[in-house]
């Protein structure tokens, strides 16, 4: 028998004596899964394993990771560097391709049915999308127009192509299966590159789709794509909204004015209080996007200003931890993934909860190590779930019953700079959600081991159940070690209470209220009773207005990560309660607990055109948890 | 289940596991990744023309299809509103239906939606060529069911039939894409969301 066939063999046949004789410690060490200086390891962490078997663990449809699903149990932790994501570089406009029938880079599309930029076979394709926006043919609204909204040109161009290939998920996996994984990447990349941009740039981004038109090789997704920058205040036709089509062998141009929200109220490039930081971007293509991102659509981006400067020499602005090479500021995009016996990529294509995966990965690995230098980091981290919650800590040291987790200063939620720095011993963090947090390992001797784990407790994919985790029952997701080098460090530290950006003021009076009231009934999602229909007419603002909105769950056990586009919202209450410092912040993403109703505050600024609000379970947004709401 | 399908399966712990005696019977054809996990069970139903097929084989192998689960009884008052907007959906795909795109509604209520009832419901809703009405053993449909996962986390709800699932699944075989539409949605979304594969 093959050495695969014998670890196949004996996947299943852990498997089939988990099932059977249920779960004792004394039953695990048995078999051999727990530890035990073999290498491998418990496949099913941080699981209530008694949770899963009493509701039942043969639904095929949404197979519990660890119990109706193993991942191979090859892969050893800790073995590879983390992967840092490749710096994106402009290019010279002239570089750029036209495709096939398409044109340079402009305020107007040009393309054909065949190629070019897919804007023109779309609005062939949906003619009611050219209501979507002031302009007919889908124009760059901040381009070559009139206005204090027209005339940001683009000083930065880039290009970049997605494609598929194979990828290297970990070296014993890869070993394992004789081959990497296929799977779809911008330039190559999983995730893709990572984007430094800053206010008062305007930039140009042409993605190219060269993904193969024809049968999805992995076995899911979709090769029509179009690509979030999630939060960006974007006009409506570079938003990459669900109903903005990428076709495979077109391209899309995205085109980012680089201004603040309120343009128009504050003028210039707007309200610098409303400045974003740690952005991603993803696919977002209506019934497909938790495909798409799990196969691999999706990219980080940082973005800059005077404050949030971004300066090598950390001398200017904030002094936050940056460096030659942006070393200490660092994306870090994590979620779980799961494989079948024989290492081929699973998604649960009839699941309507959500995907759990048994393999953590953080920036394309599984299990990474992190070698950090004796100074300040900026780690920017981000949920890419699919479904699942984090509950995140920094333990430093193994696992034992009492461990130390070290209290983390968090500079910023969801991308936005707080008003002061916040000290916690851990934070929750729902799908799509982003901490910016600041670490000091200088205070560390050198050959000091932490681990970023997460103790929150998750059996399926609608949500958390709320607990935490035990301490050795922790999911350890990446594993840091302090080396001895302690370079120069300009950086200023943080502490609790730092004052960072002002929030701006929200003495703008509220035009209307509105409740949005997420509902599930005969198993589809509704809003406001409705379900979600790609030709609707949305929820009309008007252009400046200010609204209370009502998020509220209706009911069941799932947890929702609602998040609206376009603009940032502030939290008034959550469930009644005024909120934390740590959420009185500015935040696009909302984590809807079960039977939890949220008031926000939101403004709608600037730029004419359609947005969505959705659940980021990705698998929810699949499954029609959306709405579209239009700036006129 | 048979061990040649145990072995078929890329997740051993279903056989083991799954307490339904089937009659999913092996396919006769090449099968989309899907259909080789176990998603598509090739189940023997039967057609509202009282035709035999399996489902995998003859109704989901190469196509491009739509399907949902319904009974003709249907007291919530949803599989009416879901019918007729793929009916409607039916006549803006025009030719294309019963040529590469293909239209299935399954009973959840095999034991009274029998082959004459489901062929009088076909008549009273002007069912055109393209979509079939099906029903068969009440463990195949169930297996189908749940593999497809048209269910319920809370058993009780799972197993209520005055309240179940209202989407619908689409697919291409042949091209491994496969997604789901609220059937409450509209006749030209639910025609768009096949278009677009």
């Amino acid at each position: 028998m093959k050495q695969s066939d014998r670890i196949i063999k004996r996947t299943i046949d852990i498997q089939r004596e988990l099932t059977r004789e249920g779960l004792t410690r004394r039953n695990l060490l048995r078999l051999g899964v727990l530890g035990a200086g073999s290498g491998m390891l418990l496949p099913i962490q941080g699981l209530s394993m008694r949770a899963a078997f009493a509701k039942g663990s043969d639904e095929l449809s949404c197979p519990v990771p660890g119990v109706g699903i193993i991942s191979p149990q090859v892969c050893v932790p800790w073995k590879h560097e983390l992967r840092r994501l490749v710096e994106k570089q402009p290019i010279d406009v002239d570089k750029i391709s036209w495709g096939n029938g398409g044109g340079a880079p402009g305020p107007d599309p040009i393309g054909t049915l065949t190629g070019g930029d897919s804007k023109v076979r779309l609005l062939k394709d949906f003619s009611h999308l050219k209501n979507a926006t002031p302009y007919e043919n889908l124009s760059h609204q901040g381009w070559g127009k009139g206005g204090a909204l027209g005339g940001f040109a683009p000083k930065k161009y880039y290009e970049m192509r997605m494609v598929q290939g194979k990828w290297n998920w970990h070296d014993d996996l890869t070993h394992f299966r004789g081959d990497g994984n296929l799977a779809w990447a911008f330039d190559g990349v999983f995730p893709g590159p990572m984007f430094r941009v800053r206010y008062g740039e305007p930039y140009f981004v042409r993605i190219h789709n060269d993904l193969p038109p024809g049968p999805s090789q992995l076995g899911f997704g979709n090769p029509i794509i179009s690509t979030h920058l999630h939060n960006m205040h974007s006009p409506s036709e570079s938003d990459g909204g669900p109903l903005y089509y990428n076709y495979p062998g077109h391209y899309w141009d995205y085109h980012y004015p680089m201004v603040y929200a309120g343009v128009n109220q504050y003028g210039g490039i707007g309200d610098p209080r409303e400045a974003l930081g740690t952005l991603f971007y993803h696919d977002h293509k209506l019934d497909f996007t938790s495909q798409n991102v799990y196969a691999g659509v999706l990219g980080m981006c940082s973005v800059y200003d005077d404050l949030d400067s971004g300066d090598p020499t950390e001398s200017t602005g904030l002094r936050l931890p940056c460096g030659e090479d942006f070393e200490y500021d660092v994306g870090l995009a994590i979620h779980d993934r799961q494989f079948d016996p024989e290492g081929t990529d699973f998604f649960p294509l009839t699941c309507f909860d959500g995907a759990l995966g048994d393999m953590p990965t953080v920036n394309g690995t599984i299990w990474p190590r992190m070698t950090v230098k004796r100074r300040r980091y900026r780690f920017r981290l981000l949920n890419m779930g699919p479904s699942r919650f984090l509950w995140y800590f920094l333990r430093v040291g193994d696992a034992s019953d009492n461990p130390t987790y070290l209290p983390l200063d968090i500079i910023a939620n969801d991308g936005n700079l707080l008003p002061r720095a916040v000290r916690v011993q851990s934070m929750k963090s729902a799908v799509a959600e982003r901490f910016d947090v600041v670490v000091d390992f200088s205070q560390f001797a050198p050959g000091t081991e932490l681990y970023l784990v997460n103790r929150a407790e998750q059996t399926n994919g609608r949500g958390p159940t709320g607990a935490l985790l035990p301490h050795r029952q922790a999911i350890e997701m990446m594993k840091i070690v302090v080396s001895d080098e302690m370079p120069a460090d300009n950086s200023l530290p943080v502490y609790p209470g730092r004052p960072l950006r002002a929030l701006p003021d929200t003495s703008q009076a509220i035009s209307r209220t509105k409740l949005w009231r997420w509902d599930r009934a005969n198993g589809e999602w509704a809003v406001n009773g409705e379900i979600f229909d790609r030709f609707s007419k949305p929820y009309e603002i008007p252009e400046g207005t200010a609204e209370k909105w009502t998020i509220m769950n209706g009911g069941g056990s799932w947890s929702h990560p609602v998040h609206i586009h376009y603009e940032e919202h502030r939290q008034l209450t959550y469930n009644g309660q005024r909120p934390t410092p740590l959420e009185a912040s500015r935040k696009d993403v909302i984590r809807l607990d079960p039977n939890a109703e949220v008031n926000i505050y939101m403004r709608f600024r600037d730029y004419k055109g359609i947005y969505p609000m959705h659940c980021h379970n990705v698998l929810h947004e699949d499954h029609a948890m959306m709405a579209m709401w239009k700036i006129v | 289940m048979q061990r040649r399908d145990f072995l078929g399966l890329g997740l051993g712990a279903l056989a083991a596991s799954t307490p339904l005696r089937a009659a999913s019977l092996p396919s006769g054809k090449p099968q989309s990744r899907l259909a080789r996990r176990g998603y598509l069970p090739n189940i023997p139903l039967v057609t509202h023309e009282g035709e035999r097929v399996h489902f995998y084989d003859d109704l989901i192998h190469g196509k491009t299809v739509m399907f949902n689960f319904f009974l003709v009884a249907c007291s919530d008052g949803v599989c009416p509103v879901g019918i007729r907007n793929m009916r409607k959906a039916q006549d803006i795909l025009g030719e294309r239906m019963g040529r590469d795109i293909f239209f299935y509604s399954i009973t959840l209520q095999p034991r009274t939606d029998t082959v004459p009832v489901l062929r009088e419901y076909v008549k009273s809703f002007d069912i055109r060529p393209g979509w079939l009405f099906l029903t068969g053993g009440a463990e195949d449909i169930e297996l189908l069911r749940r593999r497809q996962g048209f269910t319920d986390p809370d058993p009780e709800i799972d197993q209520d039939l005055t309240n179940h699932v209202a989407m619908a699944r689409f697919g291409s075989d042949y091209l491994e894409r496969w997604s789901s539409v609220a059937l409450r949605s509209s006749p030209e979304n639910l025609a768009s969301s096949v278009m677009v594969l």
